[in-house]
């Protein structure tokens, strides 16, 4: 091989440029660094963000039959609804009393702009709904601030603790999550609220000649608020006075005094029964069973589900609430609360991710192994050194591109492990190879590794570029499954090109640094 | 030069044309044998299959108008049937709401989802690595068991489980649009839903439409209320307010974050009603008594009369036609063959009543034979997008073909060589099936062809391009520099290029070993190791027959120069 005067190609050139020069290393290990620093601070996902836009319209129309709203609300809105761009189906539902309008979007569409379309275009069709109607509420999906990222359910450990007591204490804890940084949404499932219930016997109502309206009046008139009232003195002091709050126990609602007959008072307490408990027309609840406490004890709960910011890492809110939690633990104890986390996503993700990178680690050992064996271990070591630059530079990369870290990014770069070490072995391999030509002796080991470069320069950038190119097809899925797979579209890629740089700077690189031809 | 084993076998391989013809018959036996494999569903098409988890959902729907206590005796059963359940570590039952909303459930349209007839179980099992059974075997198991056992009061149980990818409203969704009468519709999807219960493998069947309950109207008798003095809204407060109550007042605390309302109602025992009745409607109202302004008590069923209806039908449409689900979700099968029954059952089972006419790919519409109603039947759902993803990645395929194809012209100025190219790439098919085979007969559950397998080989294509590539460069390199012959320089470039192909084969190999262990990505990882294992067979005797001929063709010159050297 004419190693004196030839014409380099690109990987001949960039192996001849960085072989000697003083920058390599260090730009090697910023580039270690960096790829360090955007694992730990990229967001972190178990599954890329899918973006969905669409909504819900709600009209609701008391008393009305579902044929009549299906004509007189559905049919119309649907209709004015279809105008709204981007929009794929409507699936409307009529209900009694009430109309549902799903609204889909294509995807791909950029949500709040969306979002904005449909809100405005229900407002501009009010008209053609009927009189009568509730104002109608638009519920947009929001993959970020509708899906509960964590939820943690709350248990009273013994009966002493109500299930309203349980409700203040956990609204409590709720304002104190909501604080956390980048938490959007907190909400209360299976709460429940504190009230007075008058349960009225209609027997004793009727015995004593008197009519629920009449009840209902009585409190009313005590209930009802005035602000404090400023008076002024000779002097022209102020003075304050205000209407004491009529209810402020049981006891005030039991001794109201709802109606005189025959001459002597008849008192709430003798027509109804008066409790503080419970809202006992909710219907809803929510109970759990938990392994320690055996799967078969049903024991009353409340959950809190809270969501994130859109953007924020999962890991880290949730580590920041069960932070919160667990400072919290022994002020539950002792006010007899406990708690079991229902749904962590911050450790799914975590996990996965970590796993992965653990599978990452052992692939490249194994295939160091695999040099080591094949072609020694000094090869071996400068193969597997380039790994961890290719897929620093990568998270690098993708990190710049907005891109979190999940378990489809990863696996792109899994995928493209096997192909990554491949630049590397192939320029290696080949120098090792002429180390052993006969005409090797003349020349430095310098020579020897531009000019291997350089000659499977070539078909090493050519074959790269076809492997960018068929990973770069995979833009061209459409639907969620595109959306889903796009990291890998993005990561191979980039993956590809990073491991074809640092196969032509790096490799050679260590390679004078590191081998001598006897070897 | 020392002429290795490799170099002499491939040009002796070379110099044979019987051995070439009979590499490359070879080569077509096992490219049709494994079209076959997939043609006769020996190896089985998936577009995902089914991610582990640490937890799982049931949704549960009882029909419309079934009370909490109903729906409390479904939820209850599944607790008792699960209670030895040493997987699971906790359970939270959500009654007449939601529970926390993930994606699945957003598009599955739980997050509207309230009242007394629906409930919802949140299934927490054990981390992955601290139990053996996987969650999608746990739900298999589980499933049979608790339809059987807590089915009752007609409720559907379903099992959610997060998806591999997107989540979709369910696996199969079979919408039945019509402009006919509603009840016409609801015939055929029972008819539907009976085709579907008949298909193994197909569970959590659903005909999306409410049941017909009773429902009582009253009636206002305007003239008698007014001739007693009392006003039309009056009674119709003092009605909700008895059995529903209201919220007739607030009082503040300031150590409760909210107000305290005080709720008035009928007390439980007063407003029990005996019977689902009219007669017991109105005697229940005869105890009820409104005051007029001038202090006289007139019963309530004195001002109404009462009349029985079923109650209004929710009526659903999608783009303004009506619409009816069916939905089921796949076991353990995959969708295509599910779908592809189903098609072939309605075809046969329903042709008796109505005319089946095929419309579009997959869809059909039916013509009821005796009453010329029509309706059309349209596939949506996951299944659907899994066609969609496979068309679009068999696209991806055939663009990544000829992208490699043009970039081979460009660079080597030779259609031959750019098609042997490409040729050669694809040829690695073989590989990807015949993995997925033997990686099916070796593990328990089915082991599908998915989507990623399908990625797997698109990637394949350009690894494979790469070996061709380093082949062709370097026989090429031997001609043009050292004038050797082409049948010996492929052989050569064939022996030196081997080790390093076989090394990168190898490093692939280890790489997707990790792969091939996951649930979603082991179609891919199989894909890899199938693929690359064929590629090497292919660089070492096929790509040597198909550059042959290109290649002598582009140096008959040389070669002579060479001779007359």
């Amino acid at each position: 091989m004419n190693t004196k005067n030839y014409k380099k190609n690109i990987a001949g050139q960039l192996a001849q440029t960085f072989i000697e020069h003083p920058l390599t290393l260090m730009l090697s290990i910023f580039i270690l660094v960096m790829g360090y620093v955007t694992l730990q601070i990229s967001p972190r996902e178990a599954n890329p963000q899918i973006v969905v836009a669409g909504g819900a319209v709600i009209v609701a129309y008391p008393g009305v039959k579902a044929s009549e709203i299906q004509k007189v609300i559905v049919e119309p809105l649907a209709r004015r609804l279809r105008e709204v761009q981007g929009v794929e189906d409507i699936y409307g539902y009529a209900q009694d009393n009430v109309a549902i309008l799903n609204v889909k979007f294509f995807l791909g569409q950029e949500r709040d702009e969306a979002n904005f379309r449909l809100y405005n275009s229900v407002l501009r069709n009010v008209d053609v709904l009927p009189k009568g109607i509730m104002q109608p509420i638009v519920k947009t999906m929001d993959i970020d601030t509708d899906i509960a990222i964590a939820s943690i359910a709350f248990y009273p450990k013994n009966s002493s603790l109500s299930m309203t007591e349980l409700h203040n204490k956990v609204s409590k804890i709720q304002t104190k999550i909501n604080r956390i940084e980048n938490v959007a949404i907190t909400d209360l499932i299976g709460e429940r609220k504190e009230q007075y219930n008058i349960e009225v016997n209609l027997q004793k109502l009727t015995g004593y000649h008197l009519s629920l309206g009449q009840l209902l009046k009585s409190i009313e008139g005590l209930t009802a608020k005035i602000p404090d009232i400023k008076g002024r003195t000779a002097e022209e002091k102020i003075v304050i006075f205000g209407v004491d709050k009529a209810i402020q126990n049981i006891n005030d609602i039991n001794k109201l005094i709802v109606a005189i007959y025959g001459g002597s008072a008849i008192y709430m307490e003798d027509i109804a029964t008066v409790t503080k408990s419970d809202d006992i027309q909710n219907m809803k609840s929510a109970t759990l069973v938990f392994a320690e406490n055996g799967l078969a004890n049903e024991i009353p709960q409340t959950t809190i589900s809270i969501t994130k910011k859109q953007g924020a890492n999962v890991v880290e809110v949730n580590k920041d609430i069960f932070a919160l939690m667990d400072s919290l633990k022994e002020e539950l104890e002792s006010e007899n609360i406990g708690f079991v986390i229902t749904r962590d996503d911050g450790y799914t993700a975590n996990h996965s991710v970590n796993e992965l990178v653990t599978h990452i680690v052992i692939s490249v050992i194994i295939i160091g192994i695999l040099l080591i064996v094949t072609l020694g271990y000094k090869e071996a070591f400068i193969v597997t050194l380039t790994v961890p630059m290719i897929i620093s530079l990568t998270l690098f990369a993708g990190y710049m591109l907005g891109q979190s870290i999940n378990k489809i990014s990863l696996f792109a770069l899994l995928l493209s492990l096997g192909l990554l070490v491949d630049s590397a072995i192939i320029v290696i391999e080949n120098i090792h190879r002429h180390f052993h030509d006969h005409d090797a002796g003349n020349k430095t080991v310098k020579e020897i590794a531009v000019a291997a470069t350089n000659e499977v320069g070539n078909p090493t950038n050519l074959a790269t570029i076809a492997i960018i190119m068929t990973f770069l097809t995979m833009f061209l899925v459409g639907g969620t499954v595109g959306q889903y797979i796009r990291p890998i579209a993005v990561f191979a890629p980039i993956a590809m090109f990073a491991s074809l740089i640092v196969a032509y700077i790096f490799t050679p690189y260590l390679v004078n640094k590191l081998m001598t031809k006897e070897e | 030069m020392k002429h290795n084993f490799i170099e002499t076998s491939v040009y002796n391989l070379l110099q044979s044309r019987a051995k070439k013809i009979f590499t490359i018959f070879f080569m077509l036996l096992a490219l049709a044998s494994s079209v076959m494999l997939v043609t006769s569903e020996a190896v089985k098409v998936k577009l995902l299959p089914n991610q582990y988890a640490d937890n799982f959902t049931m949704y549960i729907d009882l029909p419309q108008g079934k009370s909490v206590y109903e729906t409390k005796e479904v939820t209850s059963c599944i607790v008792e049937t699960l209670k030895n359940e040493d997987i699971i570590t906790n359970m939270s039952i959500f009654l007449g709401e939601s529970a926390p909303v993930d994606f699945s459930g957003m598009l599955k349209g739980r997050l509207f989802a309230n009242g007394e007839n629906i409930a919802n179980i949140l299934v927490n099992l054990k981390k992955e690595h601290e139990r053996e059974e996987s969650s999608v075997d746990a739900v298999h198991r589980l499933r049979p068991v608790i339809q059987k056992n807590c089915s009752m009061h007609n409720s559907n149980i379903k099992f959610v489980q997060a998806p591999a990818g997107p989540p979709y409203l369910a696996a199969i969704v079979l919408e039945i649009t019509s402009d006919e009468k509603l009840s016409s519709m609801e015939k055929l999807g029972f008819k539907l839903e009976t085709i579907f219960k008949s298909i193994d493998g197909l569970v959590d069947i659903d005909v999306l439409t409410d049941s017909n309950t009773p429902r009582h109207v009253v009636k206002l008798n305007r003239e008698k209320i007014l001739k007693s003095d009392l006003k039309l809204d009056q009674v119709k407060n003092i009605l909700y307010l008895s059995f529903e109550g209201m919220d007739i007042a607030y009082t503040n605390s300031e150590d409760v974050q909210n107000q305290i309302p005080i709720h008035l109602v009928l007390d439980k025992k007063t407003k029990l009603f005996n019977l689902d009745s009219k007669e017991e409607l109105l005697n229940k109202f005869s105890e009820i008594k409104l005051m007029n302004s001038l202090g006289m008590l007139v019963p309530l069923s004195e001002l109404i009369t009462i009349e029985t209806k079923a109650k209004g039908h929710q009526l659903s449409s999608k783009n303004l036609s009506p619409l009816i689900n069916v939905v089921a979700e796949t076991d353990m099968i995959s969708q295509i063959y599910a779908l592809l029954d189903i098609r072939e059952a309605i075809q046969e089972r329903l042709s008796d009543e109505y005319e089946v006419q095929k419309t579009g790919m997959l869809d059909f519409t039916l013509i009821d034979k005796r009453t010329k109603e029509s309706f059309t039947l349209h596939w949506d759902g996951e299944q659907k997008v899994s066609m969609d993803t496979i068309t679009d990645l068999s696209m991806a395929l055939g663009v990544a073909i000829v992208l490699i194809f043009f970039m081979m012209v460009l660079y080597y100025k030779n259609f031959s060589l750019a098609t042997a190219i490409v040729l050669a790439s694809f040829i690695s098919v073989v590989g990807v099936i015949y993995a997925h085979l033997i990686f099916d007969i070796f593990t328990t559950a089915t082991f599908y062809m998915t989507g990623t397998s399908l990625i797997g080989f698109i990637a394949l294509i350009g690894i494979n391009s790469r070996n061709s590539l380093l082949i062709i460069d370097f026989a090429k390199q031997l001609i043009e520099e050292k004038y050797i012959d082409a049948d010996r320089a492929i052989a050569i470039s064939v022996a030196t290029r081997a080790k390093p192909i076989l090394l990168t084969v190898l490093a692939i190999i280890f790489a997707s070993a990790l792969l091939a262990t996951d649930p979603v990505f082991g179609g891919l990882g199989v894909a890899l190791i199938g693929g690359t294992l064929a590629a090497y067979a292919v660089s070492l005797f096929i790509v040597p027959i198909i550059i042959q001929i290109p290649l002598i063709k582009q140096y008959p010159i040389k070669k002579e120069a060479h001779e007359e050297k």
